[in-house]
């Protein structure tokens, strides 16, 4: 009697795992299929019959994009070393002190090492979407352009949150100065 | 004739190891001229270098259009007054506008539309 039950229980248990498993694997095949699924035919289409098209854009686009980082970054250069960090000495050598302009500078920095960090990462984005074959595999290149999309976000928030803080400077120099022509 | 034969062995063995010098010589020196070279060009492409080098083929329009940046002359030196901080201010807005009239890596450049590509 006590083996059967023994028996009875261990093919409940067999039983049981079996069924985990197969759930377990159907659910896997479910993932599968809708993440194949993410671009539509209409998209495919486009993207297959258009794919020269959309290879000489993304060249030009690259090509564009290089120009704006060079200009950008040496105006940001100008900005952080010959306008805020020969401010900042100003004042400190004529003894005027100076509040939260250090502060706003040291993060325009760290903010421009991160701009210049994220271009590398969305131009080697780019040239990895230049070199797919998006007439063979146009939901790959669309995953990857929808990626591009995302470096591309990320360079853009740099960007304002560099112009935010070429702002911030400017407020608190105007405050620094007034303030201390109060304090006379 | 035995001896002959391993005086020429001998002396085959001996031009071979010569040249053998030589040979390792030549393929160390250009094993090492790679290593350097590809050490090179990975911190070229790595250090964000290659992203800023316009002078690759296929960037010439990126070079025509690229102007080049006048520096600002703001002295870290001096006395501070009025006239200085407001001249300090304008060469600021001036700059500060110029970045602004960029509008760099907007969306629109790698939407759907602008490649022509079906939603």
């Amino acid at each position: 009697m006590n083996s059967a039950n023994r028996k009875t229980s261990q093919t409940l248990q067999t039983v049981f795992l079996l069924l985990i498993a197969i759930v377990v694997v159907a659910c896997l095949l479910v993932v599968q299929v809708s993440a194949n699924d993410g671009t539509s035919d209409k998209r495919k289409e486009s993207i297959s019959y258009g794919c020269s098209t959309i290879k000489l854009r993304l060249k030009q686009l690259q090509s564009d994009d290089a120009s704006v980082r060079v200009v950008l970054g040496q105006n940001y250069e100008n900005m952080l070393t010959k306008l805020m960090d020969a401010m900042n000495n100003r004042l400190a050598s004529n003894r005027v002190s100076s509040g939260e302009l250090p502060g706003i500078t040291v993060e325009f920095s760290k903010n421009l090492e991160y701009f210049r960090k994220n271009y590398i990462s969305y131009d080697q984005k780019i040239d990895d979407l230049r070199k797919m074959n998006c007439e063979k595999d146009p939901s790959q290149f669309y995953e990857q352009l929808e990626k591009a999309r995302k470096l591309r976000g990320e360079l853009r928030f740099n960007y304002d949150k560099l112009n935010e803080l070429i702002g911030d400077y400017s407020s608190e120099l105007n405050s620094v100065w007034s303030g201390r022509g109060e304090s006379k | 004739m035995v001896s002959r034969s391993k005086k020429l062995l001998a002396g085959i063995m001996g031009r071979l190891r010569e040249y053998n010098n030589l040979f390792l010589l030549t393929v160390s020196a250009l094993l090492v001229t790679m290593l350097v070279l590809g050490m090179a060009l990975l911190l070229y492409k790595v250090s964000g270098t290659a992203q800023l080098d316009l002078s690759r083929p296929g960037y010439e329009s990126a070079r025509d259009k690229s102007e080049s940046v006048t520096s600002d002359d703001f002295s870290p030196t001096g006395s501070l007054s009025d006239s200085v901080v407001s001249e300090f201010n304008n060469m600021y807005s001036a700059r500060a506008q110029k970045i602004k009239n960029i509008n760099a890596f907007g969306p629109e450049a790698l939407s759907n539309d602008a490649f022509g590509i079906a939603e």
